[in-house]
């Protein structure tokens, strides 16, 4: 029996299209498939019947009115949301600018810190009549007490290093045991801080002469021999100052 | 120098545009509320479900308003923000929909004068069934174009599609239901 071959057609039909010659001679004189035609026509009628009942309800007259209603309340819960929130930025924000306050009273402070650098040694040459010390130039500064004209002292307890101006946000360092170094360094410029400190220690160079921009580094254009000594790098908590390598040097006596 | 002198626009313009993202919004929903209810209740087949469908499908729409790159296309997209909703709310209360259902056929049969209302009320759930399994991209195309006043070309339009596409899969839709809903034809005669 051949209405097999016809059944896609018949339901192609059904569906709308239509039938193609040999389907349609078929069907004519075959009643099952007349049939089948007519059921699957019928089948989707009712189909289509339902689904436009469901297509042509009217909503509710009232649900652009909840809408609105919906939306205004969320727009007033995000407001509340937002209002929320202000305290924890507003905590936040106080507690940046404190600790900006400190760092900026902190290094405002640092080269007037009599006590904790009582046995600071002087540069080994004077400063220059008007040289900066806090000379943005530079990676890094020796201070406090320079002083020009006081003889040097030597010892490796006395030095401190900061960072130069801008280079980095500091927090304020744990005061230096006595024996240790304090020292601030910028992330990646540890080896350089540490070559300067060695340097300045042993006298090579003079704090002075780097910071003199004229004079700029013509004392390193000859540098002696330099037998850096073995230190060792603690950091202290590199963790609370992201951004800011904090350590501390412990250096053996360089001055014997 | 003031700051409203320097920038003489600044200071509501922000507010200015809310304003007008609020009022073109609700032109929005007074365009699409309709169309939204219907794309959900030819899914859902529940009226009340439709509107809370509708209801969230605009709360979304609201938040994301702002940042829609085209909103000329704000039908379509919450053709398919709604039709997305309403799918995800079925499967959610399906189960309990039909517990729900068969409390109300057996109360309703309890009554021998609404035969005829328990035949519509059978076949609508039937038909509802058989589209609730045809693949997505069929059943949406189904349900577009079963609402009020929508031809082909209305379909493409909201489903960025070519309308030949359309054609297509709503020809694939009507075979696929006239081949499920063959069996109900059956039943009915036999009544």
């Amino acid at each position: 029996m051949p209405c097999g071959r016809y059944r896609e057609a018949i339901a192609d039909a059904a569906a709308g299209m239509p039938l193609p010659g040999d389907a349609e001679a078929h069907v004519a004189v075959c009643e099952a498939c007349r049939s089948e035609l007519r059921d699957l026509r019928q089948a989707l009628a009712l189909a289509e019947t339902a689904l436009r009942d469901l297509g042509s309800e009217e909503p509710d007259p009232l649900l652009r009115a909840r809408i609105r209603e919906a939306v205004a309340e969320g727009r007033e819960a995000s407001a509340q949301r937002r209002t929320r929130w202000w305290p924890g930025w507003g905590a936040a924000a106080a507690t940046a600018v404190i600790c900006v306050a400190a760092v900026i009273a902190w290094r405002t402070a640092a080269p007037s810190r009599p006590q904790e650098a009582a046995s600071v040694p002087p540069p080994a040459a004077p400063l220059p009549a008007g040289a900066d010390s806090d000379d943005p130039e530079l990676s890094a500064e020796v201070s406090p007490g320079s002083e020009p004209g006081r003889s040097p002292t030597r010892g490796p307890d006395d030095l401190t290093v900061r960072p130069a101006r801008g280079e980095t946000s500091v927090a304020a360092p744990a005061a230096p045991r006595r024996g240790e170094t304090e020292v601030l360094m910028p992330p990646g410029q540890t080896e350089a801080v540490v070559r300067f400190a060695v340097l300045i220690l042993h006298e090579r160079v003079a704090p002075a002469a780097l910071m003199d921009g004229d004079r700029s580094s013509l004392d390193l254009v000859k540098p002696a021999p330099l037998e850096i000594q073995p230190l060792e790098i603690v950091p202290l908590d590199p963790a609370e100052t992201p951004g800011t390598w904090q350590g501390v040097i412990r250096c053996p006596d360089v001055s014997s | 120098m003031t700051p409203h002198d320097a920038f003489p626009l600044a200071p509501d313009r922000a507010l200015r545009l809310d304003r007008a993202l609020e009022r073109e919004f609700e032109d929005r929903v007074a365009d699409s509320s309709t169309l939204v209810f219907r794309v959900a209740l030819g899914v859902l087949r529940h009226r009340e479900e439709a509107e809370d469908v509708a209801q969230e499908a605009f709360l979304r729409a609201h938040r994301g308003f702002g940042s829609l790159r085209d909103r000329q296309r704000f039908r379509a997209w919450m053709v398919r923000v709604a039709f997305r909703l309403a799918l995800d709310r079925q499967r959610g209360a399906r189960r309990r929909r039909r517990h729900e259902e068969a409390s109300r056929m057996a109360a309703v049969r309890q009554v021998a004068s609404v035969e005829d209302v328990v035949a519509r009320r059978e076949i609508q759930e039937r038909v509802g069934e058989a589209v609730d399994a045809l693949p997505e991209k069929l059943r949406i195309v189904t349900v577009l174009a079963a609402i009020q006043g929508h031809g082909l070309s209305e379909v493409a339009e909201l489903l960025d599609l070519p309308e030949g596409t359309v054609k297509s899969r709503l020809h694939l839709a009507k075979k696929a239901l006239a081949g499920r809903l063959r069996c109900l034809v059956g039943d009915i005669g036999k009544r």
